[in-house]
């Protein structure tokens, strides 16, 4: 009788263990950590990424020459990985962490067709005092542009427990001077990461 | 007695429930119903209501995506259906992940409890649809991406895809139209060795060398014919018609019977319909062209099922012999209650004939060279004509239709 209540009491115990384990939870996570669950490209390689390539032109290019500030339009980083990333992060903390410094100004080109759309609404219906003038937009100076890559590896197909993949990338990002077409500035992020996954589970 | 009646109906009843899950299917042939009688859009509203009340389960997540992806095409929504392909993809690539739970209950009763998966032809199927979606949706670069990881799965198996031309077609079309053209001139390369005598692809080959800076430029243009290159006009523009017809293969259940055992497995059976010829005219009549590049989707199927069928025949005889001996065990203790049990391991005995079934017969891809101010093409598959009205403004990337007969 002692042994049954006892069994009943293990059962129960391990069965509540076993539903706390798969309770579902939320937490927050510090934006500046580190948190891969596979080999995939994520949140923290963007920022790690974006920040070294803006901290390198930064620190290695001086466009000052003319005394006036550079203006800058940022075009769409080229997807030429295997996956379906939004490059527009990454410019978009590019070009964040530029405008911060305060180095450079920067014309929008994904704005463009809304400025133009805005401007043609303001003609028609705006205050003329309080219009937009047409023809007014800043030119760039200088084109931001640039290419993710990646090569992936896969371990061959055998007996194991754990599948092995690597990945690496990289984030070619180039300065063009609009002008001459020169390319006054390039540089290259890389990044590699191997991870592994159990092949057997419940 | 009674209580070991119990015992074996319990454990039968549990089985059957299992099994009878693959009534689920049933959701997928009302909507395919939909799909073949013409309304994509209802097919796509059937499946999405059923995922809504929970009757797709988990393990044909698989097949939802796909069946739901294709009549998305079908229906014109591209962007939406790239988006239920990208989807399949992940599920995809979740395969090499083997489920204790699911190979014991599979061992007891049959494949249909386990996730589908896809067959390795599927796989490539998938993203090779994600490419005609995202193109047809004008994101170029998203189909360059799945490029890729359709070039994984041709990796992955070669010999099994060997035939899959049509994918390697659209591979190089993404790139091409991504202007990655690297890796567009090694696509048309590789696609130009398997059809030498395709005039127009060595154009496309000869194209992207132009982009690249080949040494090989030369070469290439030489092997344009010249009939081809008067074809195009100046600035070169073409069409490119992605074209599927008929009905794909389905899977049917194959048996093999020893006494009153039986070991089931999948096969592939063609639906029937004629091989029909299709060419593209211009608006005086002027036929441009024939087909090119073509893929039989039955054959890749089966040639694809053919090289996963040791592993199907291997499983299929390790649940023979765990049934066998269950049942043997059991006939010691309890004769009724063994014959029961070998009865419903006999009935359950049925191969998984899970498959793609909206999938078309046949796919096709023409490149078309347009002249000067050429307005139309009209497309002629057996006694029907479809025609296309073509942009003339655009002139530097191919015009790309997609059609279904």
């Amino acid at each position: 009788m002692q042994f049954k209540r006892l069994a009943n009491m293990a059962l129960i115990a391990a069965s509540a263990a076993l539903f706390v384990g798969c309770a579902a939870t939320t937490q927050n996570v510090s934006v500046d950590s580190e948190v891969n669950y596979d080999a995939r490209f994520d949140f923290s390689d963007k920022k790690r990424i974006a920040d070294a390539l803006a901290g390198s032109l930064l620190n290695t290019v001086d466009l000052s020459g003319s005394g006036k500030k550079p203006v800058m339009v940022v075009y769409p980083v080229a997807n030429e990985t295997s996956e379906h990333i939004s490059t527009a992060g990454i410019t978009d903390d590019i070009q964040l962490s530029l405008l911060r410094a305060g180095r450079y100004r920067f014309v929008s080109k994904t704005q463009r067709e809304n400025l133009m759309a805005e401007q043609k609404h303001q003609q028609a219906e705006g205050d003329p005092s309080s219009r937009a003038q047409i023809g007014k937009q800043l030119g760039a100076d200088f084109i931001v542009s640039g290419t993710l890559r990646s090569i992936e590896k896969k371990q061959q197909k055998q007996w194991r427990l754990n599948k092995k993949e690597l990945v690496y990338y990289s984030l070619n990002l180039e300065l063009t001077d609009l002008s001459s077409g020169e390319i006054v500035w390039a540089d290259v992020a890389e990044l590699a990461r191997e991870s592994s996954k159990p092949i057997i589970g419940w | 007695m009674a209580l070991r009646w119990n015992r074996a109906w319990r454990c039968a009843c549990l089985i059957l429930c299992v099994s009878l899950g693959g009534c689920a299917t049933a959701v997928f042939e009302e909507a395919r119903s939909q799909y073949y009688a013409g309304d994509p859009v209802g097919g796509v509203a059937l499946l999405d209501q059923a995922k809504l009340e929970d009757q797709i389960p988990g393990r044909d997540t698989l097949l939802f995506h796909l069946e739901r992806g294709l009549m998305l095409h079908r229906a014109g929504l591209y962007a939406e259906s790239a988006k239920a392909f990208v989807q399949a993809s992940i599920l995809i690539k979740d395969d090499e992940r083997i489920s204790l739970s699911e190979q014991a209950t599979s061992l007891l009763s049959n494949d249909w409890s386990k996730r589908y998966f896809g067959e390795y032809s599927e796989r490539l199927w998938a993203h090779t649809y994600a490419m005609m979606s995202f193109v047809m949706a004008d994101e170029a670069e998203s189909a360059a991406v799945e490029a890729r990881q359709a070039l994984q799965v041709l990796e992955s198996y070669p010999e099994a895809l060997e035939s899959a031309t049509f994918s390697r077609a659209m591979i190089a079309l993404s790139f091409e139209l991504a202007g990655q053209y690297n890796d567009a001139y090694v696509a048309y390369r590789r696609l130009h060795q398997q059809f030498p005598d395709a005039p127009v692809l060595a154009m496309a080959t000869y194209r992207s060398a132009v982009q690249v800076a080949s040494e090989e430029t030369s070469n290439w243009r030489s092997k344009v014919k010249d009939d081809v290159w008067a074809g195009y006009a100046s600035e070169g523009p073409e069409a490119v018609l992605l074209i599927t017809s008929g009905r794909g293969p389905r899977k049917v259940s194959a048996s093999l019977y020893h006494f009153n055992e039986r070991l089931s497995f999948p096969a592939y059976v063609q639906a029937p319909q004629p091989h029909t010829a299709l060419s593209v005219r211009d608006d005086a009549g002027k036929v441009l062209a024939t087909e090119q590049v073509s893929t039989d989707t039955f054959s890749v199927a089966q040639t694809a099922l053919s090289e996963r069928g040791k592993l199907v025949l291997a499983k299929a005889a390790l649940r023979g012999k765990v049934k066998h001996e269950l049942v043997k065990g059991l006939r010691d203790n309890d004769q009724a209650a063994a014959e029961v049990l070998s009865l419903v391991f006999f009935l359950l005995e049925e191969a998984d004939t899970r498959s793609w079934q909206s999938l078309p017969a046949r796919l096709t891809l023409l490149r078309v060279p347009l002249a000067e101010g050429q307005e139309n093409l009209t497309v002629s598959y057996g006694s029907r004509d479809v025609t296309l009205r073509l942009n003339p403004q655009q002139k530097k990337r191919p015009q790309v239709f997609s059609l279904h007969f």
